[in-house]
C-alpha cells in the first residue's frame, strides 16, 4: 500500500512539475545579508517580486548587512528551518568565513540553490599603463611599491597567493566591501585590487583595466585576458550568490523552492534573470541540493587547505 | 574651461532627466515640497529643519528606495527643508516673539518692535529678502569655494593628510561648540568609539557585539542619529514644558497690524546690510562647529557698530532683522563646503545631507567628487565622464531651484503663516517622538533601530542636561570609521613606522593646530 | 533661575564625569576589549608584516581619553582662584523619574505592540473567524499587521501628551488616533517593502 502511494507521489510529480508540493504557511521571509541599494540586494529584491508573482507565496524582503553576509547568517542559523526564513548572500559567507568565526560552521545551514556568479578579476588603473600580470611584475622588479586593496581574509589571502606566484612584494590594503577596493584604487591609495563585479562601469569607462580573471574562465567584460590558472597560478577566487537556511530544512521545501527559482531564472523574460545577465554575466548559475551542498563542503576544505599552506 | 561649462550643462540637465532620459520634474516637485514643509516647519516654534530632515530621511528612503534614481529625489526635499526652514523661522519670531528656530531668535529684538509699531508685513517681507538673499549668496560662494577646495585638497593629501585633517576638524569643533570644549572633545571621543562597536576590517568577526549578533554591523547610522540629536532634544523639551507648566507657543499670540508692503526703494537700501550679514554668515557656515546663532549675533553686533543710530538696535530697525536673517540663512549654503568639498559635516543639517548621501546610491561626497575627468563620446559604446561630479552639479542646480521656490512661493506662504504658532508644542513633541521612533524601526531593522535610537537618546539627553554640546559627538560618530580606514592605512602603508602621522609636513601643520587648540580648550577650562 | 541654582553642583559633576571616563576605560581594556575584540592591537598579517590589529583604534580613542579626563578632574580639584572649572549642568532626581516614566512608558507600549498582534489572531481564531497557525502567519495579512502598531503608537503618544501636559483631554486622543492611522496609512499602505514594528522582528 504504502509503495503504491510512493509510486503514486513519484508518478504525479513527475506529470505535474509544477504542481505545488509545499506550500508556507504565512509569509516568507528573505534576510539579504547586504545593505540596501547594491547588487545583491537588487537582485534578492527582485527575486523576491517574482516568486510572489509565480507562486503568490508572500515573500518579505529585509536586510541585514555585515560582514560578507555572517552577520545575517549568525541570526539565520537559530532560526526554524521551515523553510519560511531564508538567507540570500554569497558562497564565500559559507565556503570560507567559518573558518575566521566561533559561532559559524557550513554545517549549519540547508543550501537551497545559486542563483548567479561573480566576474572576479585582478584591476588596475588604466593609466598606469598595465594590461597583464607581466606589466605588474615588471614595474614591481622597477622598485615600484604596489599596495593591493582587499575587502576580505580570502582576497587578501588569494593576493598573497598571486604575488608569491610572481614573486613580488606587495603591501596590503584592507577595504570596507567591494565598493572601497574600487575606491582606493581610483583615489591612488591602491594601485592594484580586486574586483567582484561592480568593477563594470568603471572598466567600462576606461579608467581601470581588467589584468586576469580569477574565475575559472576568462570574465566578460575582457574575454582576452587570461585566468589565473592559464597563467600557471592554482586560485579561483570566484563566488555564487546562494539562497539558504537553517540546517535541518526537510529536502521537499528545500527543493521545492529551488524548483521555484529555477523555474523563474530559466524563464527568458524574467525581471531578474535579465539584471543577472546584465550584471553578472553571462548566464544564471543554478546549482542546487545535495550537490551545491557537497560543492560548499569540497570549497571549504580546500579553503582550509589554502590558509594552512599560506601560514606555513 | 569648456570642460567645466560642459559638466554644468550636464549637471543641470540631469536633474530634469528621468531613468529613461525622458523629461522629469519629479525632483523640481520635491524641491518644492521640501521649501514648503520647510517654511511651515520652520515657523511652528519647537521644530527646526534637522528635525523635519531627520524624520523625513527614513520616510523618503522608504518612498524612493535606495536606487541611484532616488538620490536627486530625496536629497532636493531635504535640501528645500534646509532652506525653506531658515525662512520660515522669521515668521512667529517677528509675529509672537517666539522664534520658529532657535537662530531666529535674534530676529524678536527688531522684528517683533516692528510689529508691535503695525509694521509686521514689512518686518515679514525684510527677514524674506534678506533671508533669501543671504542664502543665495552663500550658495554662489558654496559653488565656488567647493571645487576649488576640493582640487587642491585632491592634489596634495594622502593617507596621513587626510587622517589629520579628520582630527583637525574635530578639535576644532570641540573649541567652538559650547562652553565646555573638554568635555565636548570627550563627547567626539565617546561617539567615535561607539561607531566602531560591530564590523571590524580584519576578517575576525565583528568587535564590542557583546555577544549580540545583529550588531555586526554596526550600530544603525540613521537611528542613532536620529536619537541623540532629536529625540534627545525631544525628551528635553518635554521635561522642561512639564516642570514649568506653560507652553510657550500658546501664548497670547494675537495677530499684530499687518501694515503696507516692503517697497523697492526700501529693499535696494537693505542691499549693503545684506551683503555685511551674508558675508558674515558664509565665512562662519564654512568652518565646520560654529552655528547659525554665532553667526546672526555676530552679524547683529557688527552692523550696529556701522550704523549711525547704534541706539535705534532692539526698538524696531529693519536694519536689525535684515542683519540677523541675512547671516543665519548665509550658513546654510556655506556649511555644505566642508561636505561637498572633504566629507565633513559641519552642523546638524549638514549631517544629515551626508547621510542621505551615504544611504543612497553610488555618490559620496569627497574630494574625488570633483576630478574633471575629460568627456570623451565612444561610437556605440557609452560617454566616459565623472558622473560624481554631475551629479554635484545637478546637487547646486536643486539649490538653485529651491532658491526660486524660496523667493516665490515662500514669500507666499510666509504671508500666511501666522496661524501655525498657536499648534502647542506639548503635543507637537510627542508625535514627533512616535514619528521619529517609528522611522527608526522601518528603516534600520526593526527594534535594533528602535532600541539604538533610545539609547542614543537617552545618552543625548544626559549631554545635553550636563551642557556638554552634542555636535563633536555626532560628527565623531560619523567620521570614526572612516578614519579607522584611513590611519590604519597610513599606518601599513608606512610600514608599521609609529610616527606615521608625522612624516609627512602638512599633517604635521595640522596635528600642530590641533595640539595648540587643545592646549587653548585646557588654559580655558582652568581659566573659567 | 534655574541655571543659577546649578553652578554650585556644577563642578562635582566635572568631577563625576572625569572620574566615570577613567573608570569607562579601565573597564574597557581590562574587560571588555580582551573579550570582545577577535584580533589584538597589532596583528601579524598574511605576509608576516605587523599591522594594525582591530583592537588599535579603539585602545587608540580610549587612551586618548585618559589626559581629558585627567585635566577634566584636576581643573575641578585645584582651580585657580576665582575659578570652578569648566561650566556644567547637573542631571538632578527629578531628571531620574522623568527618564525611569520614558523608558517604563515606552516599554510598556513596546510591550503592547508585541502582544496585541497575536492576541487579535487568537481572539479571531477562536471566533471562528480565522484560521491562523498563529501571529507569523497573519503578520502579512491586513488588519492583523498592523493591530500591535496601533495599540502601542497610541498608548505611546498618549502616554507622552499625559507626561508633558499632566492632563489628556478628548482631543489629545483623537489626535493621537489620528497620527497612528496616519503612519498606518504612510507606511503600510502606501510604501511597500517597510515592517511595521513588531513584524520584522518575528
Amino acid at each position: 500500500m504504502r509503495k503504491i502511494l510512493t509510486m503514486g507521489a513519484a508518478l504525479s510529480l513527475l506529470a505535474a512539475p509544477a504542481l505545488a508540493e509545499w506550500n508556507p504557511d504565512g509569509p516568507i521571509r528573505l534576510w539579504i545579508g547586504y545593505g540596501a541599494g547594491g547588487g545583491t540586494d537588487v537582485q534578492g529584491r527582485t527575486l523576491a517580486k517574482e516568486i510572489e508573482a509565480l507562486r503568490g507565496w508572500k515573500v518579505l524582503p529585509e536586510n541585514k548587512a555585515g560582514e560578507d553576509g555572517t552577520v545575517m547568517s549568525a541570526q539565520l542559523k537559530g532560526e526554524e528551518p521551515d523553510g519560511q526564513t531564508l538567507g540570500f548572500a554569497i558562497t564565500t559567507t559559507y565556503d570560507f568565513a567559518p573558518m575566521n568565526s566561533d559561532n559559524l560552521s557550513p554545517e549549519d545551514f540547508t543550501y537551497v540553490t545559486t542563483t548567479a556568479g561573480s566576474q572576479m578579476a585582478v584591476l588596475a588603473r588604466a593609466e598606469s599603463g598595465w594590461e597583464t600580470l607581466d606589466d605588474l611584475k615588471a614595474a614591481a622588479d622597477a622598485g615600484e611599491e604596489l599596495v593591493w586593496a582587499n575587502w576580505g581574509t580570502q582576497v587578501e589571502a588569494g593576493a598573497e597567493i598571486v604575488a608569491r606566484a610572481l614573486d613580488i612584494d606587495v603591501n596590503h590594503l584592507r577595504t570596507k566591501g567591494g565598493r572601497g577596493a574600487l575606491n582606493a584604487l581610483v583615489s591612488m591609495d591602491a594601485n592594484v585590487g580586486w574586483g567582484g563585479g561592480v568593477q563594470k562601469p568603471l572598466v567600462e569607462a576606461g579608467e581601470l583595466n581588467i589584468l586576469a580573471s580569477a574565475e575559472t574562465s576568462p570574465v566578460a567584460l575582457a574575454p582576452e585576458k587570461p585566468t589565473l590558472q592559464d597563467v600557471g597560478i592554482d586560485l579561483n577566487l570566484g563566488y555564487q550568490y546562494i539562497i539558504t537556511g537553517p540546517a535541518g530544512m526537510p529536502d521537499e521545501i528545500r527543493d521545492e523552492i529551488a524548483a521555484v527559482v529555477a523555474e523563474i531564472l530559466n524563464n527568458p523574460d524574467s525581471e531578474t534573470r535579465q539584471f543577472i545577465e546584465k550584471q553578472y554575466p553571462p548566464a544564471p548559475i543554478l546549482t542546487s541540493g545535495d550537490e551545491l551542498r557537497s560543492q560548499v563542503m569540497t570549497t571549504y576544505e580546500a579553503n582550509v587547505n589554502m590558509m594552512e599552506a599560506l601560514a606555513e | 574651461m569648456d570642460l567645466v561649462f560642459q559638466y554644468i550643462q550636464l549637471g543641470i540637465t540631469s536633474v530634469f532627466e528621468g531613468p529613461e532620459g525622458g523629461l522629469t520634474l519629479l525632483p523640481v516637485f520635491m524641491v518644492l515640497i521640501g521649501v514648503l514643509t520647510g517654511v511651515l516647519i520652520g515657523a511652528i516654534p519647537g521644530m527646526s529643519g534637522p528635525f523635519a530632515m531627520a524624520i523625513a530621511l527614513p520616510i523618503l528612503v522608504s518612498i524612493f528606495g535606495y536606487g541611484n534614481d532616488a538620490l536627486y529625489p530625496v536629497l532636493g526635499c531635504l535640501l528645500g527643508i534646509m532652506k525653506g526652514a531658515t525662512v520660515g523661522g522669521a515668521v512667529p519670531a517677528i509675529l509672537f516673539r517666539t522664534p520658529g528656530t532657535p537662530d531666529a531668535f535674534l530676529t524678536t529684538l527688531d522684528g517683533y518692535p516692528m510689529a508691535a509699531k503695525g509694521h509686521a508685513r514689512k518686518a515679514i517681507q525684510t527677514a524674506h529678502f534678506s533671508s533669501v538673499l543671504g542664502d543665495n549668496f552663500s550658495d554662489l560662494a558654496l559653488f565656488i569655494a567647493a571645487p576649488a577646495i576640493a582640487l587642491t585638497v585632491e592634489r596634495i593629501l594622502g593617507l596621513p593628510e587626510k587622517s589629520a585633517l579628520i582630527i583637525l576638524s574635530l578639535c576644532f569643533m570641540a573649541a567652538v561648540v559650547g562652553k565646555a570644549p573638554l568635555k565636548g572633545l570627550l563627547g567626539g571621543l565617546l561617539g567615535m568609539f561607539v561607531s566602531l562597536i560591530g564590523s571590524a576590517m580584519s576578517g575576525n568577526g565583528p568587535r564590542l557585539t557583546m555577544g549580540m549578533p545583529e550588531l555586526g554591523n554596526g550600530l544603525p547610522l540613521t537611528s542613532a542619529v536620529l536619537g541623540v540629536l532629536v529625540i534627545s532634544e525631544v525628551l528635553v523639551s518635554m521635561e522642561d514644558i512639564r516642570n514649568n507648566c506653560d507652553d510657550a507657543s500658546s501664548s497670547d499670540g494675537k495677530r499684530p497690524e499687518m501694515g503696507p508692503r516692503l517697497t523697492w526703494v526700501e529693499r535696494t537700501a537693505m542691499l549693503p546690510g545684506i551683503l555685511r550679514g551674508a558675508s558674515i554668515g558664509t565665512l562662519i557656515g564654512s568652518l565646520p562647529g560654529i552655528g547659525t546663532t554665532t553667526a546672526a549675533t555676530l552679524s547683529y553686533d557688527s552692523a550696529k557698530r556701522a550704523s549711525k543710530t547704534p541706539e535705534a538696535f532692539g526698538t524696531g530697525v529693519p536694519a536689525g532683522v535684515v542683519a540677523t536673517e541675512s547671516a543665519n540663512s548665509a550658513v546654510s549654503g556655506a556649511n555644505l563646503i566642508p561636505v561637498m568639498s572633504l566629507g565633513i559635516p559641519g552642523n546638524s543639517a549638514a549631517v544629515f545631507i551626508i547621510l542621505a548621501v551615504e544611504t543612497i546610491g553610488d555618490f559620496a561626497f569627497g574630494p574625488q567628487v570633483f576630478q574633471f575627468t575629460p568627456i570623451r563620446e565612444i561610437e556605440g559604446f557609452d560617454t566616459i565622464l565623472n558622473a560624481g561630479l554631475v551629479t554635484a552639479f545637478g546637487i547646486f542646480t536643486m539649490m538653485m531651484i529651491a532658491n526660486f521656490w524660496n523667493w516665490t512661493f515662500g514669500a507666499m506662504l510666509m504671508g500666511v503663516l501666522g496661524h501655525l504658532a498657536k499648534i502647542p508644542k506639548s503635543v507637537m513633541l510627542p508625535v514627533i517622538l512616535m514619528v521619529s521612533l517609528t522611522a527608526a524601526y522601518t528603516q534600520d531593522g526593526g527594534y535594533l533601530g528602535l532600541l539604538t535610537a533610545s539609547v542614543f537618546a537617552l545618552i543625548g539627553y544626559v549631554l545635553r542636561r550636563l551642557d556638554v554640546s552634542i555636535l563633536p559627538f555626532v560628527i565623531g560618530f560619523l567620521l570614526a570609521p572612516t578614519l579607522e580606514v584611513l590611519v590604519r592605512g597610513a599606518f601599513t602603508a608606512s610600514g608599521g613606522d609609529p610616527f606615521f602621522l608625522l612624516k609627512s609636513p602638512i599633517a604635521l601643520v595640522m596635528l600642530a593646530l590641533s595640539v595648540f587648540l587643545l592646549g587653548r580648550m585646557v588654559v580655558q577650562a582652568r581659566k573659567t | 533661575m534655574e541655571n543659577e541654582a546649578r553652578e554650585g553642583q556644577g563642578g562635582s559633576w566635572n568631577l563625576w564625569l572625569g572620574l566615570g571616563v577613567l573608570g569607562f576605560v579601565a573597564l574597557c581594556l581590562t574587560v571588555w576589549f580582551p573579550q570582545d575584540i577577535g584580533s589584538g592591537f597589532m596583528q601579524k598579517n598574511l605576509t608576516g608584516r605587523t599591522v594594525p590589529g582591530d583592537a588599535f583604534f579603539p585602545v587608540l580613542l580610549v587612551g586618548l581619553m585618559v589626559p581629558l579626563a585627567i585635566l577634566l578632574v584636576f581643573s575641578q580639584l585645584r582651580p585657580r582662584p576665582g575659578a570652578s572649572g569648566e561650566p556644567v549642568g547637573h542631571v538632578g532626581a527629578g531628571n531620574l523619574v522623568f527618564l525611569i516614566q520614558v523608558i517604563l512608558l515606552t516599554g510598556m507600549s513596546i510591550v503592547l505592540m508585541n502582544l496585541t498582534g497575536p492576541a487579535v489572531v487568537w481572539l479571531t481564531n477562536k471566533a471562528g473567524l480565522t484560521a491562523f497557525s498563529g501571529y507569523r502567519a497573519a503578520s502579512a495579512t491586513f488588519p492583523f499587521n498592523v493591530s500591535g502598531f496601533v495599540a502601542g503608537g497610541f498608548l505611546l503618544i498618549c502616554g507622552f501628551i499625559r507626561l508633558t501636559c499632566r492632563r489628556l483631554s478628548l482631543l489629545h486622543v483623537l489626535v493621537a488616533l489620528g497620527v497612528v492611522l496616519m503612519l498606518v496609512l504612510v507606511f503600510d499602505i502606501l510604501l511597500e517593502n517597510v515592517h511595521l514594528p513588531p513584524n520584522a522582528d518575528l
